[in-house]
């Protein structure tokens, strides 16, 4: 009978045991569920993503335009790319919006301050509007940062100064390099977490001394901003922009590069030929993205190029440091 | 009142509408005109422009000046609308073909009857004639093509060249003298108007750069100029463009649409002296000389000289002759 209890004091025991691990097990799961991010990004594999047959290009008679200011394009359900309308100004420059769990990074502010000219706020405010709908997201934070300070890029990050639950990462290079937790630039490679979406950031320079260089590992997209683009590639600093151009290469052989993308359109579809700086009207435009083989080119056009001037390359041209009377305008 | 005064009456008021249609155009002084006002010159957005397609301004009675707006093409170029008794002639057509976005033959008509019913006049005969065959001074020239009452004078046609051999160009009363000017433009002809005094200079003359295709014709073209201020009165010149700042020797970036605070259009013909001395210090080199005014450019592209000074020059790019 003693032992008989015993052994029912043991069988309680347990069972109270089991009931407690049981119940914190359960409460842990419903916690951790709680708190895992509903939205993930895989490093493995690649999330695809759709470019326009078209982006808006200007039009013959600028006053005429019928097109809307700001061209918003859902790449993929978490990357937005967004094009500012040659007519308002000819730079027609490309903004990114990437989504992560809880935040938004808006890339570059286009050329254009006035918020009646060119709605930039309200443009992403009614993306985000729309992602978090779609998403069951709220109260997404907003981060305001650019791929390097330029006036064409950064015109309208004034419309952003006092918008709520927003990060302004700034535009000197230290709050630059600070925000991202670069203390070596340009040579430090260093990843960032975007809401669980992991971003690797480098500092490219050439083009401009606070340039960035972001690979999305997420979509396998390499941003390469203004220091290669379909264009006339003005290089202020040649030697920083070979380095600069070879450490892509060096990153898109270590991860996975689905397409590059950056920030302008200035080249025609015919090889080699640009249209002429300022136009308003590209009717004729090749496609954003670049490939590999471009990036290839342009690292060996650094083995060949030795002094200042206009190099031609069928999908870019490198304006080396140019003096005042070189043109390629007849 | 007596029969012969009724009679005397009665002969003024039927020939006076007569009378008052004819323009002498003879006078002691050059027939003034009108330039306090300014020149629409583009806006931040093209795209959220408001202005008119063609600004015309009445320069004075018979003469107009039209500009098109820069938000339809940055070449934003002057027309130059003159009428005498027997015809008006259109100088220069705009830089762009479509009615739609340049309505230039509407426009012209509607200045040309006004003008006629203010003379009281029929509609004069219209000649279209641009000063050169530059894009931005021929693109429109098919909105005119059918226009009845009205003779299209192409560069290189056959009537161009009479009237350059004749060296004027009457528009009945008002008899203008005609010049070739080439040397940037080698089909470039110059007008001068002895009755307001104006030289009418098109793109071969203009605040702008002045891009030197030809340098021994400009030189000649210009000597021959500055050879007419001497023998003529000139109260302007005025050209085809203006692409230079209010700033001494600084431009607005090449294809900008939006310039505010722009150069005048009329020049002082002076400034053809200056030019041509300018031009003789170039002496056929390749070279960039930047003057208060305007910027001479020779054996470089018309996007050499972009907006602002020059920042940064190589070391391998210096020469002794720096500006």
């Amino acid at each position: 009978m003693k032992y008989n209890f015993g052994k029912a004091r043991h069988v309680k025991n347990a069972v109270g045991i089991l009931f407690v691990v049981c119940s914190v097990a359960i409460f842990d799961v419903a916690v951790s569920a709680r708190n895992s991010p509903p939205l993930s990004f895989p490093l493995a594999g690649r999330a695809s993503g759709e470019f326009p047959s078209n982006w808006i290009h200007g039009s013959k008679s600028a006053m005429d335009n019928t097109d809307p200011a700001i061209q918003v394009h859902a790449y993929n359900e978490h990357t937005y790319i967004l094009r500012e309308n040659k007519a308002i100004n000819y730079e027609g420059a490309f903004m990114y919006l990437f989504f992560g769990n809880g935040v938004a990074m808006l890339i570059d502010q286009g050329s254009t301050s006035s918020p009646a000219l060119f709605p930039l706020r309200e443009a992403v405010d009614q993306i985000i509007r729309g992602w978090e709908e779609q998403h069951n997201q709220a109260n997404t934070e907003l981060i305001v940062a650019n791929s390097h300070l330029h006036g064409d890029h950064y015109a309208a990050w004034n419309q952003f100064v006092d918008r709520p639950n927003t990060v302004m990462v700034g535009l000197t290079h230290e709050e630059m390099m600070a925000f991202w937790q670069i203390e070596n630039y340009p040579q430090q490679i260093v990843t960032y977490d975007l809401g669980g979406r992991e971003l690797v950031v480098t500092g490219t320079p050439g083009h401009q001394g606070s340039e960035l260089a972001i690979y999305d590992g997420w979509t396998d997209l390499l941003y390469t901003g203004d220091m290669f683009y379909r264009g006339r590639l003005y290089l202020e600093d040649w030697d920083a922009w070979v380095t600069s151009i070879r450490k892509l290469r060096s990153i898109a052989d270590r991860y996975p590069v689905a397409h590059l993308v950056n920030n302008h359109i200035e080249m025609t579809r015919q090889p080699g030929v640009d249209y002429p700086i300022g136009t308003t009207w590209q009717p004729n435009e090749p496609p954003m993205q670049m490939t590999l083989d471009m990036l290839d080119i342009a690292v060996g056009a650094t083995n060949d190029i030795g002094s200042p001037g206009i190099y031609i390359y069928d999908d870019f041209l490198i304006y080396n440091q140019i003096p005042w009377y070189t043109t390629t305008d007849p | 009142m007596s029969v012969r005064n009724l009679y005397l009456f009665f002969v003024i008021v039927t020939t006076t509408p007569g009378l008052l249609a004819q323009e002498d155009f003879v006078r002691e002084s050059p027939a003034p005109g009108n330039l306090r006002f300014t020149w629409i010159h583009g806006s931040v957005s093209a795209k959220a422009n408001t202005d008119v397609r063609i600004q015309v301004h009445r320069y004075n009675e018979h003469t107009y000046i039209l500009r098109q707006n820069p938000a339809i093409h940055w070449e934003a170029p002057f027309m130059y609308l003159l009428m005498g008794n027997e015809r008006a002639v259109l100088l220069d057509t705009g830089a762009t073909e479509e009615e739609g976005f340049f309505p230039l033959r509407e426009t012209v008509d509607k200045v040309l009857r006004r003008w006629a019913n203010a003379q009281n006049v029929e509609m004069p005969e219209l000649l279209v004639m641009p000063l050169g065959s530059d894009q931005s001074q021929t693109a429109a020239l098919a909105q005119f093509a059918n226009k009845p009452n009205t003779t299209v004078i192409a560069p290189g046609s056959a009537e161009r060249a009479s009237l350059v051999t004749q060296q004027q160009l009457d528009l009945g009363g008002r008899v203008l003298s005609v010049i070739p000017t080439p040397g940037l433009d080698a089909s470039s002809i110059t007008l001068y108007d002895p009755w307001s005094d104006l030289l009418l200079t098109g793109n071969a003359f203009y605040p702008g750069r002045l891009v030197i295709r030809d340098f021994p014709a400009y030189r000649n073209s210009l000597n021959s100029l500055v050879q007419l201020t001497y023998e003529e009165p000139v109260s302007y010149v005025f050209g085809g463009r203006i692409e230079m700042t209010n700033r001494p020797g600084l431009d607005h970036r090449l294809r900008s649409n939006y310039r505010p605070s722009e150069h005048s259009l009329q020049l002082e013909p002076q400034l053809l002296e200056t030019a041509l001395q300018a031009v003789n210090l170039i002496n056929g080199e390749t070279d960039i000389r930047i003057l208060d005014d305007l910027i001479l450019m020779n054996g470089v592209g018309r996007g050499a000289r972009d907006w602002g000074f020059p920042v940064y020059i190589p070391e391998a790019f210096t020469t002794p002759n720096t500006r």
